[in-house]
């Protein structure tokens, strides 16, 4: 019984536009009321909820996505991919992918990652020949390899949510897979844009060389090689990795593009604090409904049904993704981690799923969702700056989900794609 | 209010099976639900969950109601009962017996005493076991090997002053943290029980070397809230004094189980062995050195834990030895 | 609308009693100081034989303090992350009724917070609870919880005060 107002009034709350994470600490703490257990469990566990070392990388990582996003790195790695490819059909449709696929190595989430590139891009798209509804489908797509991609905040939820799995590990696991995923998509936009004639009617290159342009964009494309490659080499924690990058992405706007000023600065400081308080309070007031799941023992018989359904292994995930697929339309990939992660991770361990190669399928199923209709927040972001319908991408954009759907059956059936490349690093 | 039975009651425990430490509050809790016969349902929340995983909230969050049993490690309740600082001190304890010699007499019965008054009722002792230290740099043999050596410790400010008087760097670190920063050389070592070694494969995580120097160990302490005792019967009192001491017993055995103590096997250093780490077991005359080098930090922390306490427990060892 | 943050769509600052500035100093501050903390440390560990990993206590009380404040600032300004799509289609009276209710469940939950991480606190206070990283009482790290709770409270109160005035919010 109090396990049913526990979700109804959640989803009440949802549904009624009340902030996420004050629907997940309400109906939990009515939860804890109504089952006589005690209040203090709340504020006890909202505080130790999040005072937690391994989260500080969640504002770190947001910094050092509102640094690269102000100091104008996508833009110059756009130049220097285009005199790279040169034009043609689908060019610069392949352009737009790759550069998101460096950003996803800089910021850690994926309508951020739309949003920077479908600013620098949209346009010249528009003069190169194509349709708007396809450059937005192109963009949202390609910004969903953001949380594959590390780094990620996905990833760091599911690493601290999930005993055994790692921040450098899961980090780890997610490059292939996010690598995989850019590729997939580029099939279809290559595809569809030489059957349809897209792209290829601006001037070739507009005179950019490739050395010029390569000075400009090597400072962030060595961002990546900055955060990773301190975090491999033992050098710094996830934590410190960030920080480090934020020290880079400095010095790249205020030394070598002088593109920020302390007003920049300031401005930076308050939006990432802001963005990371919004995911921080959600992990927060998560917790006191983790809390209530947990102590009225609703977790276990559902994990338990679910497993006697006797689906076997590839039938449970078909199922697992079902459901994911239809939360999605309603969370993002943190809250659905936090409320699903009690329930799906029994299962896992059930099947003795290794547990950094299942965070990894999680996220492509998550990374999917962000660009699929009616529901799809990257696609809203690009399509806002692409001036177009989300309705209107539907023709090009299930292409690209039907790639990415492909990518992640290839890491389900293979899952050494994912851990691989833990594995040659020592990271177990 | 006695007399009146809550359908659930929630026992809390750091980490999680196959632990001896998270073992023992689960062979407590069934000990309690079976012999009852379910009239007290103890259920584990292993991991320290209810309280978010802060295991130092554990003490607190027992009075306030939020937890209502626990198998307390004495190094999460010493910055709030100083007095459990006592198995801190470096070099204190030189085996099992030194240890049994303070958990069984006054020493123990003092300390109960204290965590008494914080309205928390202790039962019984286990033990964690000696925390013994490991590095993938060098093998350890003199303090000067720890020298520049980073090195996490859990919490406590005890361990950040043993560890400068090393000369080492210390890092405090939750639980959680440690695994990825050994993986990835953020911090190059860490000290805990074996069986906790080998449970987490720190093998694998680059600690080629570990020496067995007992320089603390980490008794347990099996405890319900005071709020929660009170509501039993006289006889449920007694049936659950029984099963904490029963279950005690049998959690510490499993803790010195394979380490070569009087009566046991030595799986757990040939398992060590056989992954091929490098276990330096100190002599007698190698431990001194380390205790000269750490006794400034004694004579400070004993001050803070009590030197009439401190002063029993050194008489109590020492009889222990004779 | 699917829950996340739209950065093309940022919400502005609506006209406050109290100037957000007072949120977004403070935000500020603490952002740089963890990350100065971090980068202190990264820099000591390569560079001098001193340790600094004693302080990793004050970064996390330090997003504490980022995540309330944080969340103060975006309750002022409604830019939670909620699903909109069923109240935002609603006509403007009942989308301002709706967000209103919705303001009152989060006062309540802050409240709840505000009241309870008190006793929490003051809990720590009188059982002399001390931090386990450098020994400091712990309630001075709590007792953010509900100060800053009820900072997250009066700017719902503010907002709703502003849609009941007929404004946006
Ligand atoms: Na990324
Ligand atoms: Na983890």
């Amino acid at each position: 019984m109090t396990g049913t107002i526990l979700f109804a009034g959640f989803a009440i709350m949802l549904l009624g536009g009340v902030p996420i994470a004050v629907a997940l600490g309400l109906a939990g703490t009515l939860a804890i009321f109504l089952a006589d257990q005690p209040i203090l469990a709340v504020p006890t566990n909202v505080y130790a909820g999040i005072a937690k070392y391994p989260l500080i990388a969640i504002p770190m990582f947001v910094l050092v996505g509102s640094v690269f996003d102000r100091t104008g790195v996508a833009l110059r790695l756009v130049r220097f991919a285009t005199a790279l490819v040169g034009a043609g059909r689908g060019a610069l449709a392949s352009v737009a992918v790759l550069v998101a696929m460096v950003i996803g190595g800089i910021s850690g989430s994926g309508p951020a990652t739309s949003a920077a590139v479908g600013q620098v891009v949209t346009r010249s798209m528009v003069r190169d020949g194509y349709p708007r509804p396809f450059i937005a489908s192109t963009v949202a797509a390609a910004a969903a390899t953001d949380i594959l991609i590390p780094p990620s905040i996905a990833f760091i939820v599911y690493a601290l949510l999930v005993p055994g799995v790692s921040v450098p590990a899961i980090f780890m696991a997610g490059m292939l897979p996010g690598i995989l995923a850019g590729l997939a998509i580029i099939v279809p936009i290559v595809a569809i844009s030489m059957l349809r004639d897209f792209g290829g009617k601006a001037p070739v290159g507009e005179g950019l060389s490739v050395w010029q342009t390569f000075k400009e964009a090597i400072w962030g494309l060595l961002a990546p090689v900055v955060i990773l490659g301190g975090m491999r080499s033992g050098a710094f924690t996830p934590t410190e990795a960030a920080v480090m990058a934020v020290a880079y992405g400095l010095f790249v706007g205020f030394v070598i593009y002088r593109t920020l000023t302390l007003r920049d600065l300031y401005e930076m400081l308050v939006e990432a604090g802001e963005l990371s308080a919004v995911i921080l309070i959600v992990i927060a007031l998560a917790s006191v409904f983790a809390w209530s799941t947990s102590t009225l023992g609703i977790v276990q018989p559902i994990a338990a049904w679910i497993i006697n359904l006797g689906l076997g292994e590839y039938g449970t995930i078909a199922l697992l993704m079902l459901a994911l697929i239809v939360i999605g339309m309603f969370l993002d990939g943190v809250s659905t981690f936090l409320i699903l992660l009690p329930v799906l991770i029994p299962i896992a361990t059930a099947y003795k799923w290794d547990l950094t190669w299942f965070g990894v399928i999680l996220t492509m199923k998550i990374a999917i969702g962000q660009f699929t209709p009616p529901l799809a927040v990257n696609l809203m972001v690009s399509c806002r700056i692409a001036g177009v319908t989300m309705e209107s991408t539907i023709p090009w954009v299930v292409w690209m989900i039907l790639a990415m759907f492909l990518a992640l059956a290839l890491v389900v059936v293979f899952p050494d794609i994912a851990l691989w490349l833990p594995r040659v690093m020592g990271l177990g | 209010q006695q007399g009146q039975y809550r359908p659930e009651y929630k026992m809390s425990v750091v980490g999680n099976r196959p632990i001896p430490f998270a073992e023992g509050a689960f062979i407590w809790a069934d000990l309690v639900t079976q012999r009852s016969n379910g009239r007290i349902n103890v259920k584990v929340y292993p991991g320290s969950q209810l309280v978010g995983g802060d295991q130092t909230r554990e003490l607190l969050a027992m009075r306030q109601g939020v937890i209502d049993f626990a198998v307390l490690s004495t190094i999460n309740i010493a910055p709030q009962v100083r007095e459990a600082s006592l198995f801190q001190l470096p070099f204190l304890m030189p085996d099992h017996r030194a240890l049994d010699a303070l958990i069984t007499g006054e020493v123990g019965r003092d300390i109960f005493g204290v965590v008494e008054r914080r309205e928390v009722v202790p039962l019984a002792w286990g033990e964690n076991g000696f925390r013994e230290i490991s590095n993938s740099k060098r093998p350890l043999r003199t303090p000067a090997d720890l020298r520049g050596l980073k090195i996490r410790f859990a919490a406590g400010n005890i361990f950040k002053d043993i560890y400068e008087a090393l000369g080492a760097n210390p890092v405090q670190m939750s639980f959680a943290d440690l695994q990825p920063a050994l993986s990835t050389g953020a911090v190059d070592g860490q000290e805990n029980p074996i069986n906790l070694f080998l449970a987490f494969r720190m093998d694998t995580l680059a600690q080629k070397h570990l020496t067995i120097w007992n320089y603390v160990n980490d008794p347990l302490i099996f405890a319900l809230s005071k709020q929660v005792w009170s509501s039993f019967s006289a006889a449920d009192q007694q049936l659950v004094r029984e099963c904490a001491e029963e279950a005690g017993k049998q959690q510490i055995a499993l803790t010195r189980k394979g380490l070569g103590a009087p009566g046991t096997d030595r799986a757990s250093l040939e398992e060590l062995q056989k992954r091929g780490v490098e276990v330096a077991a100190l002599s007698a005359e190698e431990k001194r050195a380390f205790a000269a080098a750490t006794k400034p930090v004694y004579d400070k922390w004993a001050s803070t834990v009590g030197a009439e306490l401190v002063r029993k427990a050194e008489a109590a060892v020492r009889s222990a030895a004779a | 609308m699917s829950a996340e943050l739209d950065p093309t769509d940022p919400v502005p600052d609506p006209p406050t009693r109290v100037p957000l500035s007072f949120e977004k100093v403070l935000v500020a501050a603490a952002m740089a100081a963890m990350a100065l903390i971090t980068f202190a440390n990264v820099a000591t560990r390569y560079l001098t034989n001193v340790s600094l990993a004693f302080t990793e206590e004050y970064s996390v009380a330090l997003m504490v303090v980022v995540a309330l404040l944080g969340t103060s600032l975006a309750m002022a300004a409604g830019r939670h992350v909620r699903i909109g799509t069923l109240v935002d289609g609603l006509a403007p009276p009942a989308r301002r009724a709706a967000e209103v209710a919705a303001l009152a469940l989060c006062v309540l939950c802050f409240g709840v917070l505000a009241v309870w991480g008190g006793m929490l606190a003051w809990d720590e206070y009188e059982y002399e609870v001390m931090s386990s990283g450098l020994g400091h009482p712990q309630w001075w790290y709590t007792a953010f919880l509900p100060v800053l709770s009820v900072a997250v409270v009066l700017r719902a109160l503010g907002r709703v005060a502003r849609l009941l005035r007929g404004g946006d919010g």
